[in-house]
């Protein structure tokens, strides 16, 4: 669903600053992994099994986004309960993947597989996770906020640019997340 | 209305909105924690200078190293303590001075200070603009900036002090912290206070960015864009695109140093004992830091030169010549400068491939340079000259941008580069042609903007002291140092009397640190000139240097919102110096034909602009619209209420 009313063919000033945020995050990621691009075909290179549960959280980061929009749709159309009920399921989706990368760390210790030392791979694996992990957590802390906020009525018309944003941040980390989780296994099978 | 022609910092230009303008300052809200993007401008050149003043004073212990390798100087040990034991430098701190030297000039003074100063005050207002787009953010930006300057100075005070690998800070010295003393707590605090840093500079950069494409007045297109404007902008962009790879460079270095991982570390021995870090690779530290590093030359320098285009056309009188030709060279240095990074890298053991592809690339830089500096020549060639202290730090600006430019040929070339790589060659050239060719451009910036700043005039008699004395200086100091490179001196040692084909450059050292202490204090005539005329210079006019430009359009008292009435209409290109038929040498931008031909008398000393800008067609009350896009309050959704679709949806 598209805005209705747009006056002009611009951007609202804060929905292009986020764009660029977006840009300069794409660009840390862009710095990380052709770093890692430049190393993976070093002699001395291991590979490793990565988790099903990093798959299994792919799905659900990809169901938080769904649910975000169907949070959305509900302020759109005139639903608060609708809101809320989205906000929570992202909020709670959200914080579920973050317990399932940190099971999935453990999953990877248990292998034998750490940060620290000569094994690559699992560095770079290690701080491209963590790293996605605390921009979700700024997201959670994000849609947090407007959960809150719409459990007490307080989201009315007037949020919806603020609502668009932050879905927009949460969308950007979900396909920052599939590119990583891509780039990773990929990587894995060569 | 008002018709005051003299606006002071704390006289005149009242008008009906002042009053209510400043209900709430207080100190806090006012200096501290302002959101007003010229108040910014103010904190950032004053922390910028700040910063680089003692970046200098560092410059003058280790010179006084350089030039007295073997005395004793009792006094080092005064101020210094164990870091001079006997009054001779300790070797360890010697090297944390060169590299603290580097990261302050090159990132705190010519890219925070120097695009931090003039981006927030020329942005919103050369553009017409109320104040920045998010002038939230902007705050934030200044603070992040404020607090890496903080920690970067508090290392000075720690145990083995700080950072001592060079600016560029190169693994495996600055991975292990075992290296040298430097490289242990030292090292942690530098890339804590680069990351702070670079987080300030990128909230600037959306910030610069979003205003320029969004906020600008009625009129101002593209091509109407005050060339300091194209290159801040541009500026940002490259900042956005080139600093977050550096963060990762810096965080991966981080991970190396403190957890162990083996990112760039590799078949390291340390007294004969065999690290664990295997299949690291320093070269990849030396690319990604290099893709920053490049565009940074440029970051640091496009601000300068778009500032010396302001500043030659204003005060020789005449249009910048070629205008889209300049548009375009900042646009094509700007591409460049991502392709070109491994020059930095011609000796590292890169395939030499690579290395003539890049000193193609690299001999492109040449091209737009040349344009800018043609273009700079010809807006001079028979313009009316007026020789003030802005003026002298432009055409400053121009000769070190040609003097050390010109030896970037032969460091670009890589088979040239071999033999000059790591000598003073290296070290004369980035100096003069960003180093200070930048701070010239700076200090003509601060000379020229001062009383858009604090509504007084700088002294010139004291500017044109400062400025004799730094031109010949910098010149003395630096351009000896293509002789010693291409002698073989190598840069960052410590002594050259321990050499034999080192000792015969000793005179000439000595004669280098006579000229930059000379130099160094010179610098004080201009700390005492910036303060001293802050509060008792010659208060200045509203339009001091019949400038063209909106800044001059704006009441100097601090107005939160920049113009009292209406925002100015822009009519023509920011150039209109000397226009045939003109009844003035300078035609402002906002003015219109139809003002002129009602006999507007806008040169006179005496002219009121708002009496042109608030009587343009535009409704009033139009001033909230364009800085703050926050809708209109809408009482909150109840659960049973329903809305109108996007009502309240801002228009921007």
């Amino acid at each position: 669903m598209d805005t209705p009313v747009k006056t002009e063919n611009k951007l609202h000033p804060k929905e292009l600053m986020l764009w660029l945020y977006l840009a300069t995050t794409a660009m840390l990621f862009a710095g990380f992994t052709s770093a890692y691009l430049v190393q993976r075909f070093n002699q001395s290179w291991k590979t490793f099994d990565i988790p099903l549960i990093f798959w299994v959280n792919t799905l659900v980061l990809g169901a938080s986004s769904l649910t975000f929009i169907y949070g959305y749709r509900g302020l759109r159309q005139e639903n608060p309960w609708q809101l809320q009920v989205g906000l929570m399921a992202t909020f709670g989706l959200g914080m579920l993947f973050l317990l399932g990368q940190v099971v999935g760390w453990q999953m990877l210790a248990r292998n034998g597989i750490f940060l620290a030392g000569s094994h690559r791979g699992a560095s770079y694996f290690y701080v491209l996770t963590a790293l996605h992990a605390l921009h979700l957590a700024a997201g959670i802390i994000i849609i947090g906020y407007w959960m809150i906020r719409a459990l007490r009525y307080k989201v009315g018309i007037s949020s919806l640019l603020g609502l668009r944003l932050a879905g927009l941040f949460w969308h950007a980390l979900d396909i920052l997340w599939l590119y990583l989780v891509v780039f990773l296994q990929v990587n894995q099978l060569l | 209305m008002a018709t005051h022609t003299v606006a002071t910092v704390h006289g005149a230009v009242s008008t009906a909105h002042e009053h209510h303008e400043h209900h709430h300052e207080t100190f806090w809200t006012k200096y501290i924690f302002s959101q007003d993007h010229k108040t910014i401008a103010k904190q950032f050149l004053i922390t910028g200078f700040a910063a680089g003043f003692v970046g200098i004073l560092l410059s003058a212990l280790f010179r006084l190293q350089l030039a007295f390798p073997d005395k004793s100087i009792p006094f080092l040990e005064t101020i210094l303590g164990k870091w001079a034991p006997e009054g001779r430098l300790d070797p360890n701190f010697y090297m944390a001075l060169v590299t603290m030297h580097g990261t302050i000039l090159v990132f705190w003074l010519l890219t925070g200070g120097l695009s931090g100063t003039f981006a927030n005050l020329l942005i919103p207002l050369q553009l017409g603009a109320r104040d920045m787009a998010s002038p939230f953010i902007n705050m934030l930006s200044f603070h992040f900036f404020f607090w890496g300057t903080v920690v970067l100075f508090a290392s000075f005070f720690i145990e083995t002090g700080p950072a001592a690998a060079g600016w560029t800070v190169y693994p495996p010295l600055s991975a292990l912290p075992q290296a040298m003393p430097g490289s242990g707590l030292g090292m942690i605090l530098w890339i804590i206070a680069l990351v702070l840093f670079v987080v300030g500079v990128l909230m600037g950069g959306l910030n610069y960015i979003t205003t320029v494409l969004n906020m600008r007045t009625k009129g101002m297109s593209p091509m109407r864009i005050p060339l300091v404007v194209w290159s801040l902008f541009t500026v940002a962009v490259l900042g956005l695109l080139s600093f977050p790879p550096a963060v990762a460079a810096f965080l991966l270095l981080l991970f190396d140093h403190s957890l162990g991982t083996s990112f760039y570390l590799s078949d390291i021995y340390i007294a004969g004992q065999a690290l664990p870090q295997q299949g690291g690779n320093t070269l990849l530290y030396l690319h990604l830091f290099w893709f920053l590093g490049h565009p940074e030359v440029y970051i640091v320098l496009l601000p300068a030169l778009g500032i010396t285009s302001e500043l030659i056309s204003t005060h020789a009188r005449k249009p910048i010549f070629g205008y889209k030709v300049m548009v375009a060279s900042i646009l094509g240095i700007a591409f460049v400068s991502f392709i070109v990074w491994a020059h930095h890298m011609f000796v590292s053991g890169m395939n030499p491939l690579l290395g003539s592809i890049f000193t193609a690339t690299t001999l492109l830089v040449a091209i737009p340079s040349a344009m800018k500096i043609f273009n700079y020549i010809f807006t001079l060639w028979k313009g009316r000259i007026h020789l003030n202290t802005p003026m002298l730090f432009a055409i400053g600006t121009v000769s070190f941008f040609i003097s050390g430019g010109l030896t970037g040929f032969f460091l670009g070339v890589s088979s040239m580069d071999i033999p000059l790589h790591n000598t003073y060659f290296v070290v004369g050239h980035f100096h003069l042609v960003m180093g200070v060719s930048a701070v010239f451009a700076m200090f003509g910036g601060t000379y020229h903007w001062f009383p858009r700043l604090w509504g007084r005039m700088m002294n010139e008699r004291l500017g044109y002291i400062h400025f004799w004395l730094t031109f010949v200086g910098a010149n003395l100091v630096f351009f000896p140092m293509y002789f010693m490179g291409m002698g073989g001196v190598p840069r960052r040692y410590y002594a050259f009397t321990e050499f034999d084909f080192t000792k015969g450059w000793q005179d000439l050292n000595v004669f280098i640190t006579i000229a930059a202490l000379i130099t160094i204090i010179a610098q004080l005539i201009f700390i005492y000139n910036f303060f001293h005329s802050m509060f008792y210079g010659k208060p200045a006019p509203m339009n001091p240097w019949k400038a063209t430009t909106l800044e001059w359009s704006a009441p100097v008292k601090h107005i939160h919102g920049n113009w009292t009435g209406n925002l100015p209409v822009v009519h023509r290109w920011p150039y209109d110096y000397s226009k045939p038929g003109a009844p003035a040498d300078f035609i402002p931008q906002y003015i219109s034909d139809e003002d002129i031909a009602r006999g507007v008398r806008w040169w006179e000393e005496d002219f009121d602009p708002t009496s042109v800008i608030d009587r343009t067609d535009t409704p009033s009350g139009d001033e909230k619209v364009p800085t703050s896009p926050e809708p209109t309050p809408i009482p909150a959704l109840s659960p049973n209420q329903k809305p109108t679709p996007d009502a309240g949806y801002p228009s921007t």
